[in-house]
Formats: structure tokens, sequence, C-alpha cells
């Protein structure tokens, strides 16, 4: 299985050539011009907001966005038969193709560290609180991609679906801004979108503050209740 | 032996049934074509066999084994499918066969073998390959493990005349090698050309047996031609040897194509 999907991975990774400058505009140019704009808008602890914002938006948007993208493609294309065919698990085709893309995601979140690090002088509190974050994250993250492709498996309307939803994900979020920013009534609203937990969990491990486990452990919770609310399973439908 | 051993399978999509009681086999060294119109189940079917659908009802054995057990053992052709266009040829035959277990060294060596047999440039990407070439770079995929059993789903389709012939004489050569093949196919020059057995399905085997046997057990007429007046008959077979007998001049007397016999069947379904 190691091997099936170490190939697998690779083969995705390799496909990056043909679309190699959008992925270097987006994912490396496009956030640091994004945060030294804005970033110069904000003070004082504010300043934190525009760099975890930016890792949610990169690590949470562009991995669901992408591995629901590539999963409805790699389906209408008939890949999927084929590769299910030559003797891959479903599993482990849907998982490969989250992890090329979360392999993707280390250099954006890497480019938007070292904009922190040089421009605004971050200082990472606990790499092991971060570190728990950015990995359920990922979890979370590449289920939600799996699960919006189940359920809309037109490769046309997963892209349009994907990209509205990043937008409202990703503003009308708490991502850029404190929860606390939010009115009482309406706070409640937001804990309905998992950007709000991706991004409290990353805030919070920068920010070294234990609190950062309890949102994980919610992002965590978050997908084992998408897999287990039957949506999974349905990819696998969708497929056959 | 049979490599393909389908006993009364039944496959449902919700209301619909796609398959039912179906039961067949292919032998080795065997060609076999499933024939049918759309939407007769035939692509399910083969689904099934190869392992991508599990039947609701039913037995399938495959090289004797379970269809999931021997998957990295066969060679598949799905009907709609695309190769990975942002690699170039040889990255899909390399990926595919790794995949599937192939030897690194062994794997060289027949990417090789394959994309000279197919005319396939190793260096270009996937993407720009015409229809046809795309066609013949997903059955040399399928090819690339070298296996006992190739299961194709319309394997010719978007193929030009010669392209179809020189697979056709492929897959002719593949089985005097020792393979068998399961194939369906909208051709039926082409089917009548490689098949040892034909199976007529619509959604349950109508029948079965090889070219030959179908024709005879299906038509009572013959074709009889007659270029000096240029007029075709067709008569019983009784009358064919009168009919003949009065034609001055070039005739040719032809059983019907097993398209007549096709049309025959499924205009009476």
């Amino acid at each position: 299985m190691f091997r099936e999907i170490f190939y697998l991975v690779a083969m995705q990774i390799k496909g990056i050539k043909s679309y190699a400058i959008g992925y270097v505009f987006f994912s490396l140019l496009f956030p640091l011009g994004f945060m030294l704009v804005f970033g110069s808008f904000l003070t004082g602890p504010y300043v934190i907001y525009i760099i975890s914002g930016t890792i949610t938006a990169y690590l949470f948007v562009s991995t669901f966005g992408s591995v629901a993208n590539n999963l409805a493609n790699e389906i209408e294309g008939g890949r999927f038969s084929l590769i299910i065919g030559g003797g891959v698990r479903r599993e482990v085709y849907s998982l490969s193709i989250s992890l090329s893309q979360v392999i993707l995601d280390i250099s954006s979140i890497l480019a938007i560290l070292a904009v922190g690090f040089l421009v605004y002088h971050l200082q990472l509190k606990s790499i092991p609180l971060f570190v728990i974050a950015l990995g359920s994250s990922i979890i979370m993250s590449a289920t939600f991609g799996m699960v919006l492709a189940s359920i809309l498996k037109n490769p046309y309307v997963v892209s349009q679906y994907s990209t509205v939803l990043g937008f409202a994900l990703t503003f009308f979020a708490p991502v850029y801004y404190p929860l606390s920013f939010i009115p009482l009534p309406f706070r409640y609203l937001v804990f309905l979108e998992p950007s709000t937990y991706v991004s409290q969990a990353i805030y919070y491990s920068i920010e070294g503050n234990p609190y950062s486990l309890l949102w994980s452990l919610a992002v965590i919770a978050l997908a084992l209740f998408l897999i287990t609310t039957n949506k999974i399973p349905r990819l696998l439908k969708v497929i056959q | 032996m049979n490599v393909v051993e389908v006993d009364q399978i039944q496959k449902r999509y919700g209301k619909s049934i796609a398959n039912e009681a179906i039961s067949m086999t292919v032998k080795e060294h065997e060609i076999v074509s499933i024939l049918g119109p759309n939407g007769a189940g035939k692509t399910t079917l083969l689904k099934q066999i190869y392992g991508e659908l599990e039947p609701d009802k039913g037995e399938i054995r495959v090289l004797g084994k379970k269809p999931d057990n021997v998957k990295k053992k066969i060679g598949i052709l799905p009907q709609e499918v695309r190769p990975f266009g942002y690699l170039t040829v040889y990255d899909n035959l390399y990926y595919i066969g790794r995949i599937k277990g192939v030897n690194k060294g062994i794997l060289k060596e027949r990417i090789d073998q394959l994309t000279e047999t197919f005319e396939l440039d190793k260096r270009k990407y996937a993407r720009d390959l015409s229809g046809g070439m795309k066609r013949k770079l997903l059955l040399a995929m399928a090819m690339v493990n070298d296996p006992e059993l190739l299961i194709l789903d319309e394997p010719t389709v978007g193929l030009d005349p010669e392209g179809r012939r020189k697979i056709w004489d492929l897959l002719l050569d593949l089985k005097r090698s020792g393979k068998s093949i399961l194939l369906t196919t909208h051709y039926l020059d082409e089917a009548e050309k490689l098949s040892d057995r034909i199976y007529f399905l619509n959604k349950k085997v109508l029948f079965s047996g090889t070219p030959s046997e179908i024709k005879t057990k299906f038509t009572e007429w013959y074709e009889v031609i007659d270029y000096t007046e240029g007029r075709v008959y067709r008569v019983n077979g009784d009358e064919v040897k009168k009919l003949v007998m009065s034609i001055h001049g070039k005739f040719e007397v032809k059983m019907p194509s097993l398209e007549e016999v096709y049309l025959q069947v499924f205009k009476g379904e």
C-alpha cells in the first residue's frame, strides 16, 4: 500500500509542471503580496491575524478546493476507474490526492511564515501546538474536499461551488479578525463554518495558548463528523 | 480452464436492473466478445468482472479468485477514460506499471516494447496526443503488466481503419501467445473477426456461441449476389442451388453477416 501511495503522490506532484506558473503565483507570490499590503493596515496584536488568517485561507480553502476539484476531475476523466482497476483501493487513491495537495501547500505555509518572521517579527511560541493545529486542519480540509466532490459530483459544479465556498468561508468567518469581533447572536452562526475552527486553532497555536488544542480537537471532531455522516461512502458510490 | 466465471450475477442501480441472472465464461487462450445495444449492461458487467463494482447477487471468479484479489494480474481498458494528460507517454506507462507492481528493470523494457508496437512517442505529453493515439496509449497501459487476462471496453473506438486493423492483429497475436481477452464492441465486423465466442446481452444473456453457430442458429437464408444483373437475393437454403443455376455470369453466395443477425435479434426484442 505504501508503494502505491508513493507512486500515486509522485505522479500527481510531477503534474505540477503543467501549471507551474499558476502554482508559483497563487502559492508563493499572492500570499506574500496579500500579507504585505493588508498587514500594513494592522497594528499591535491584530497583525498575527493576517498571518494566521492567510495560513487558514491557504491550508483550508486551497486544500479543500483542490482535493474536491481533483477528485471530481479524476472521476469524470475515468482515471479513477483506471487506478481502481489497477488494484488500488478507492480510499488510498483519495488519500493520495489529498496528500499530494498537502505537500504542495507546505511551501505556501513556509512562505507565509517567512514573511511573518522577517516583516512582522512573528514569534511562533509553540511549535508542537502549531504542528498539531496544521495536521488536524489538513485532515479536516481534505475530508471536506472529498465530501464536496461526493455531493456535487460534476467537476464544473464542484469548481463553481468550491470557489464560492472558498470566499464565503474565508471572509464570512473570523479568519482575519478575532471571534470576539462578531456580535453575540451571530457568533453562534460562524460555528457552522469549518474555517472558524481552523483559524482559531492556528491563531492560538501561534500565540502558544493551549486553548489551541481544544480547537484542534474540534477540527478533528468535525472531520470525524463528516466521515461518519455517510458522505465519504457516498463518494465511493459516485465512483461506481 | 476458465479464466473468468460469472455465475448468476445480478446488478441494480436503484430500481433499474443492469444485469439479470448473467452466467458466462471466458476460457484460456480465448477472445470473447459481449455485444448489445446501448444501456444493455455491458459496461456494468465488465466493471464487476474487473472488480470496480460488486454484484448484488451471484459470484464472479477471475483466474480462480475473487476479482479484488487479481486486479494486478489483469489489464483493463475502461470505456470512458482519458490518460493522465499532464504526464508524458512514458510516465503514464511507468506509473501505472509501478502501481501494478512491475519491477523497474522489466518495466523499462516493457515500455520500450509497447511504445514501439503502438508507435507512441515516449516524450510526448498525453494531452497532446490525438484521440486515436490516446486510445492506443490506454491499451498500452492495460498491457504494461503483461496480464494473463485483458478486459477491454470498446478498445478500438475512435481509431481509424488502419489503427483498428493493427489492434485486431495485436489482439490475435496476444491470443496466440496464450492470453485471454474479454471485450465489448459496437463494431460487428470486429466481433466477427476476433471472437471465438460471442455473448448477446440485453440486461440478460440472450444467447451465446461462436460467430458461425450464431449465424446458423438465427438465420435460415443466404444472400446471393448476381453481379451480372447487379441484383441481391435473400433465399432459404434449399432454394440457393436453384437460384444459382439460373444465374448466367458471376455470382456470390454469402451467409448473413453478424450485423444482420444483431439487427434481427435486437429488433425483435
